[in-house]
């Protein structure tokens, strides 16, 4: 947390280090975060570029009040889902699939992101609906808490909690772990 | 277990590692977009603590508590149609002269104008700012502090202070200047001259350009052309509201105390981005327990032993040029003398201490040993740092594969008090303690102690005065002419009036980081290193 906070002071004051520093120590839980929401590694790049961008940007107005890890975790999963947004849109207006600008595939795909041990688990991330893929990713894999992310999506704690347990409960089944009560 | 537990331990195994193309990406738009920046930066000027105080919400919220009569002011207002008879740059000259200057400002906060920013200036001593300011609603404060080797930057709310290099402490920083900077498109105004700390001061009014209808800026200066008050007035509906007081002493006496890096218990001290070098991470954080506990740490050690309570470690062993050897070794305190000996102070922490023999043997005819060159040391806490370079000879070259540590070490303090009533040795030499294979890749030597320095440079604010060392600094030409005029008789003083000027890097004195350049030193351990590899 203080190496978080010397970091975002050098950045406020433009240290290219600490900048290049915060991107190496987060690029993989922020590319693994958004291949995990989109199921698509190039759009999961692209997403994390755009994010560093807007970043890079903030240099000198960027105050960092909780921690560094959930608000680009946040920043990644608000880019995301505009980026999903914006797929349904294509699809609904019936472009050519060529054209959207987020894969919509989730079979081969994921298994070859995260490997065969995983490959049961991506799928069944990927049938999920993506409100309750995106808060269980948020939670389980980012850490942020609940009201966080209730924050950020502008809905209540208790419908977090709501889509975290479906979000769950469907991958327990999806997935049949076997787990003692 | 509950099932989300499983779920969550699954979820966790996700990971995935960003391409290349990202990388090129991310650093190519990080290189670009500073760059920039730094051009855009480089073009304003640096702001001010007067006018940061004035664009914070303290200044606005409660703008409206200072009522000033718009007919009072009138009579204030009515100037001299010929223009200021005193300008910046006189006023700048006079306030030069000053050795101390004290100046404290003042903004509207609840209706009262309250201290919002303070500044300490002694020439060629130091500079401290404090201020207070709100930041989304919170209250925050920033004290730098300049003693013209360091300076510090501290707010609130980081519960850290950031040390860079001093900017320096002889010239008037500039919050102390620039409020008068519109003193030059003022007039004199005899109508509003004041007595202030007994001394006559005359006033000067006068507004920004292109907003003369809105504000409204008033000086009073001394004789000796100084400012001594300063008020900043806006009009808003009608009525002129002080937004700025500024009262200025100067050649009074203030403790020296004021300049020094205290701001408050828990306040930790980091190096800002001069200090950026590549150590490695996380070392880059000045905090003296991290810094020793991340890069000294037992569990990362490539070698431990314990003897006499006291366990000594090897934590990096490198393969230099020439067959030289750099060594990272520490000597700590047992958890079991821990328990023993309970001491709260870390300064006063003393357990033991060490150092290296030469490890010298005869096998088959042929004497080998490790000379061991101290580069520096610190101790802290109880634990104590060596990083040496060691010299082998005797062997053929390219035949050296291991490293021998032949070690002498003492306890120390109560350590040593408690074994020698308990009858037990209390010094010990091991010969060798360890005997540690060469790594086959070999590593620059320069690099090498140029990151010494740099770890050291970065320790040295925060471990004690005298626990922190880099290892002896050679005479200088100067200090070698007055060496042989103290020792006349001495085998080096011969040496050196025979013309061997190399003699005088056999004395030396240990110095800080901050008492000799990186360059320097780093030159003159190189040099003495290669003397004495030719020996």
């Amino acid at each position: 947390m203080l190496e978080d906070k010397l970091l975002v002071w050098k950045f406020n004051r433009g240290s290219k280090d600490a900048l290049r520093h915060i991107y190496e120590k987060y690029k993989d839980d922020l590319v693994t975060l958004a291949a995990a929401l989109l199921t698509d590694v190039s759009s999961a790049e692209d997403v994390v570029h755009d994010v560093f961008v807007r970043f890079i940007k903030s240099s000198q107005r960027f105050r960092l009040t909780g921690s560094l890890k959930g608000y680009l975790a946040t920043c990644v999963a608000n880019s995301t889902r505009n980026r999903n947004k914006a797929r349904q849109k294509y699809s609904s207006y019936g472009l050519d699939k060529t054209d959207a600008p987020a894969s919509a595939s989730n079979g081969p795909d994921a298994a070859v992101i995260f490997g065969e041990e995983l490959r049961q688990l991506t799928s069944a991330l990927a049938q999920l609906p993506y409100e309750q893929r995106e808060v269980l990713l948020l939670h389980s894999y980012s850490g942020l808490k609940f009201r966080t992310i209730a924050v950020s999506l502008g809905v209540s704690i208790n419908t977090v909690q709501g889509r975290y347990r479906y979000a769950v409960d469907k991958l327990r089944s999806m997935l049949n772990v076997e787990v003692r009560k | 277990m509950r099932p989300t537990d499983n779920i969550n331990r699954l979820i966790k195994k996700l990971q995935l590692k960003a391409s290349a193309d990202l990388d090129r990406r991310v650093h190519n738009d990080i290189s670009s977009a500073l760059a920039e920046s730094q051009k855009t930066e480089s073009a304003h000027s640096k702001p001010n603590i007067w006018r940061t105080i004035m664009k914070s919400k303290i200044t606005k919220l409660a703008a409206a508590a200072v009522i000033i009569i718009a007919v009072f002011l009138g009579m204030y207002f009515v100037g001299n149609p010929f223009g200021s008879n005193v300008t910046f740059a006189q006023v700048v000259e006079s306030m030069k002269k000053a050795r101390t200057i004290h100046a404290v400002g003042y903004a509207p906060q609840d209706g009262q104008m309250q201290k919002a920013n303070e500044i300490w200036y002694e020439r060629g001593v130091g500079i401290k700012l404090a201020e207070r300011y709100k930041e989304k609603e919170k209250e925050e404060e920033r004290v730098v502090i300049d003693n013209g080797q360091w300076r510090w930057e501290y707010h609130q709310s980081d519960h850290f202070a950031v040390r860079n290099k001093s900017l320096g402490v002889d010239d008037l920083p500039r919050e102390i200047t620039e409020p008068s900077r519109y003193l030059d498109k003022c007039v004199r105004n005899r109508t509003g001259d004041m007595v202030i700390d007994g001394v006559l001061c005359e006033l000067y009014v006068g507004s920004y350009p292109n907003r003369s209808d809105s504000t409204r800026l008033m000086y009073w200066i001394d004789q000796e052309r100084r400012p001594r008050r300063f008020e900043e007035k806006v009009l808003e509906n009608g009525i002129w509201k002080t937004i700025e007081l500024g009262q200025v002493e100067y050649d009074i006496a203030f403790d020296q105390s004021v300049f020094d890096p205290n701001f408050g218990q828990g306040v930790d001290t980091v190096n800002g981005p001069d200090f950026d070098s590549d150590l490695g991470a996380g070392v880059d954080i000045a905090d003296v327990a991290e810094v020793l506990a991340a890069h000294f740490s037992l569990e990362k050690a490539i070698f431990t032993k314990e003897e006499m309570g006291l366990i000594f470690a090897v934590h990096e062993l490198k393969r230099c040029q020439d067959d030289l050897i750099f060594a990272v070794t520490s000597l700590r305190p047992s958890e079991q003398t821990l328990k023993d000996i309970e001491s709260k102070d870390p300064r006063a922490r003393n357990y033991g201490y060490y150092h290296f023999g030469s490890c010298w043997e005869r096998n088959d005819g042929r004497d080998t040993s490790y000379s061991p060159i101290e580069l520096a040391w610190i101790s802290h806490g109880g634990l104590v740092v060596k990083w040496i370079v060691f010299v082998p000879n005797g062997f053929e070259a390219g035949q050296v594969t291991q490293c021998k540590f032949d070690l002498y070490y003492m306890t120390e303090g109560e350590l040593a008090k408690k074994r020698k009533e308990a009858g037990l040795p209390d010094r010990n030499r091991i010969k060798p303690i360890a005997t540690l294979p060469l790594p086959d890749e070999q590593v620059s030597l320069e690099n090498l102690i140029s990151r010494v320095y740099d770890v050291l440079e970065l320790l040295e604010p925060i471990v004690a005065e005298d626990q922190l060392t880099l290892k002896e600094i050679p005479f200088t030409d100067e200090e070698m002419e007055d060496f042989t005029k103290r020792v006349p008789s001495d085998g080096i003083t011969t040496e050196w009036k025979a013309g061997n000027k190399s003699v005088r890097l056999w004395h030396g004195q240990s110095k800080k980081p901050s008492q000799i350049n990186k360059d320097t030193w780093a030159e003159d351990r190189l040099t003495y290193i290669q003397e004495k590899q030719r020996q």
